[in-house]
């Protein structure tokens, strides 16, 4: 464990996406708290007039009068939220399926491993947002669970091959030998031994969910108003009256970036942090087809 | 090989037909349903003329005897049905757009691998230099631009403050023809889509190179005592290269999804613009025939990959 610390403190860029990352949980979860405005109440002196970055309001004010900066961190909420609990759901379906199907082999495991294939020669964020389209189910809980039960199949993949590769191994033999039954051995043998990768993989997702949902948001299928999340302030900055108001559209899109840069920097850090070999530098979005849905364009 | 291929081919039926069953579960189950559509659409229509058209159509069946009569079409008529929007073929509508698509997808892809490729390598040969660090954090950095963000960005600065370029279509109105037009409508849209890509690739290239870089032979070749130059670019290289031309077949997808956001921003009238109007539109034929399209081509993405890397490497054999 020191030895994980050590290398996780001598990159400098894992250091850099923790800050980043706690910033934005800092601000997420205080922030409200220290400015008492409200992110929805409208002030009808200045409807139709944002008001650009002054002192006052460092992010100025939208269309309908609404403090950007406090929707900025209720949007921070909102986005973390949506990130960390699809990438949750994501990961314990992943991490379960892949497990199981590696630990119990043969037929089972290639008729399960054929499916996640099916799964993933879905183009996967245009299935997101058929199912968001017509389910018009746009409840946080909802977005979630589409995000997540839609996401897991790379994670099973990354996990049946550790697993694969970890039963054949003397101490998994030796829990076999002492009798442990076939959910022992999965849960408390190979899962806990293969959470490495799961754990890389897992904050890389977080920052990607992060932007599907403003990608969902974006096209009015996400998280909805008057609840401000990043994506939705975005679609709100786009509308043709609030064009001229060049810090709507910044502000959310720096958020945005900011926080896939922290994610990105993080996963990539703890990829460092738990590689021994140091040789793995094969990185994030390519790996295996686990690439992000909300990264569709990247396929290019 | 051929037999390999054909297993592989003969394998990726089933998994068509699975994923063809999801789809149209998917559709059939979801609240609303495809009866709601005529709802919106023919709301003025006499109640009598609405359930002749449903019935027409087909959707007062449950959705697996649709499912079936979906497939049957296919097998047996080479259909994929006729559009909910428009009635016209949906095969002819997907084939209109795909040329669109393609056009823009490829100058994008040239356009990121022609700056990915050597900013990789030439990272990678001086590793940990100010040069690597710097494209790491600038990728790191275009790795989380939201495209749609980027998009609208562009149009702002470069259409509707510099106005030095067309913000949306492919075309001016009555210069179809015109070649320079036509590309002149193409710079936002490609350069946008090589912003947000460029990023994934020139790390999965300096990574490749890496590898090769640590790899015994580069150390011969250096004890040999050729040049750095010819080591690395004579040597190293040329395999640095496998595994990026390989993974151009797992970009063949993107033909269908690919540019969702960078199309759907830019009014650019190919695949995903089709797509997207389709899902809200809910004109299921349509969306059924642009998710079976990215599946073959997922399948076939997956297998040309595998194919070219035992043609590039020899030592991979599939038998």
């Amino acid at each position: 464990m020191s030895g994980f610390v050590r290398r996780f403190w001598r990159e400098g860029s894992a250091v850099a996406g923790l800050s980043i990352v706690l910033v934005l949980v800092f601000g997420a979860v205080f922030g409200p708290l220290l400015d008492p405005a409200s992110p929805i109440a409208i002030d009808h002196a200045l409807l139709g007039h944002p008001l650009p970055p002054s002192l006052q309001h460092p992010f100025g004010t939208d269309l309908l009068g609404r403090v950007e900066f406090v929707r900025a961190l209720y949007g921070a909420r909102v986005s973390l939220t949506v990130g960390i609990t699809a990438m949750i759901v994501a990961i314990t379906i992943g991490t379960l399926y892949g497990a199981i199907s590696g630990a119990a082999g043969g037929r089972i495991d290639s008729l399960m491993m054929r499916s996640v294939d099916a799964l993933l020669a879905f183009p996967s964020f245009f299935l997101i947002i058929t199912v968001e389209a017509l389910t018009e189910k746009f409840a946080l809980v909802i977005i979630v669970l589409i995000i997540g039960l839609l996401s897991w199949m790379g994670v099973a993949r990354l996990v049946r091959g550790e697993v694969l590769s970890l039963r054949e191994r003397d101490f998994v033999e030796a829990a076999r030998a002492l009798g442990a039954s076939p959910a022992r051995l999965v849960l408390r043998h190979l899962v806990p031994n293969a959470l490495g990768p799961v754990v890389v993989a897992g904050t890389l997702a977080i920052g990607d969910f992060i932007l599907l949902e403003a990608s969902l948001s974006y096209l009015g299928l996400g998280v909805q108003v008057p609840t401000p999340s990043w994506g939705n302030m975005l679609q709100d900055a786009l509308t043709p009256d609030a064009r001229s108001a060049y810090w709507l559209i910044v502000t959310p899109g720096l958020l945005i970036v900011f926080a896939l840069l922290g994610f990105s920097l993080l996963g990539e850090g703890l990829r460092v942090a738990f590689d021994r070999t140091q040789t793995q530098e094969l990185t994030g979005a390519f790996e295996d087809t686990s690439a992000p849905a909300g990264r569709v364009p990247v396929e290019v | 090989m051929s037999s390999f291929i054909i297993r592989r081919l003969a394998g990726a039926v089933p998994l068509l037909l699975l994923v063809s069953l999801i789809s149209y579960a998917i559709m059939g189950l979801s609240p609303g349903g495809p009866a709601a559509i005529l709802g919106q659409q023919a709301r003025r229509l006499s109640p009598a003329a609405r359930a002749h058209f449903i019935a027409l159509l087909g959707l007062d069946r449950p959705w697996y005897v649709q499912y079936f009569y979906w497939l049957k079409t296919l097998i047996f008529q080479g259909s994929l049905g006729n559009s909910y929007v428009d009635g016209r073929p949906v095969v002819q509508k997907i084939l209109e757009k795909l040329p669109v698509t393609l056009e823009l997808l490829t100058l994008a892809l040239i356009l990121t691998l022609l700056i990915a490729i050597p900013v990789g390598v030439y990272a990678a040969t001086k590793r940990n230099s100010w040069f690597d660090i710097g494209s790491t954090a600038i990728g790191f950095v275009a790795y989380g631009i939201p495209v749609f963000w980027l998009g609208i960005v562009m149009i702002d600065v470069f259409a509707v403050h510099l106005r030095w370029l067309p913000a949306s279509g492919i075309a001016s109105l009555g210069r179809e023809n015109d070649l320079l037009d036509r590309l002149r409508h193409l710079v936002l849209p490609v350069v946008t889509l090589a912003i947000v890509s460029f990023a994934s690739w020139m790390r999965y290239q300096r990574g490749a190179m890496l590898e090769v870089l640590s790899a015994p032979f580069v150390r011969t070749a250096r004890a040999k005592g050729l040049t750095e130059r010819v080591v690395v670019y004579r040597h190293a290289l040329r395999n640095a290269l496998i595994p990026t031309v390989t993974l151009l077949g797992l970009t063949l997808p993107g033909l269908v999804g690919g540019a969702f956001f960078v199309e759907y921003i830019f009014s650019y009238p190919g695949m995903g613009y089709l797509g997207i109007t389709s899902i809200f539109a809910r004109d299921y034929p349509t969306v059924m025939g642009i998710t079976m399209l990215s599946a073959v081509l997922v399948v076939l993405g997956n297998l040309l990959a595998d194919v070219f890397y035992s043609l590039v490497d020899p030592r991979i054999r599939y038998d």
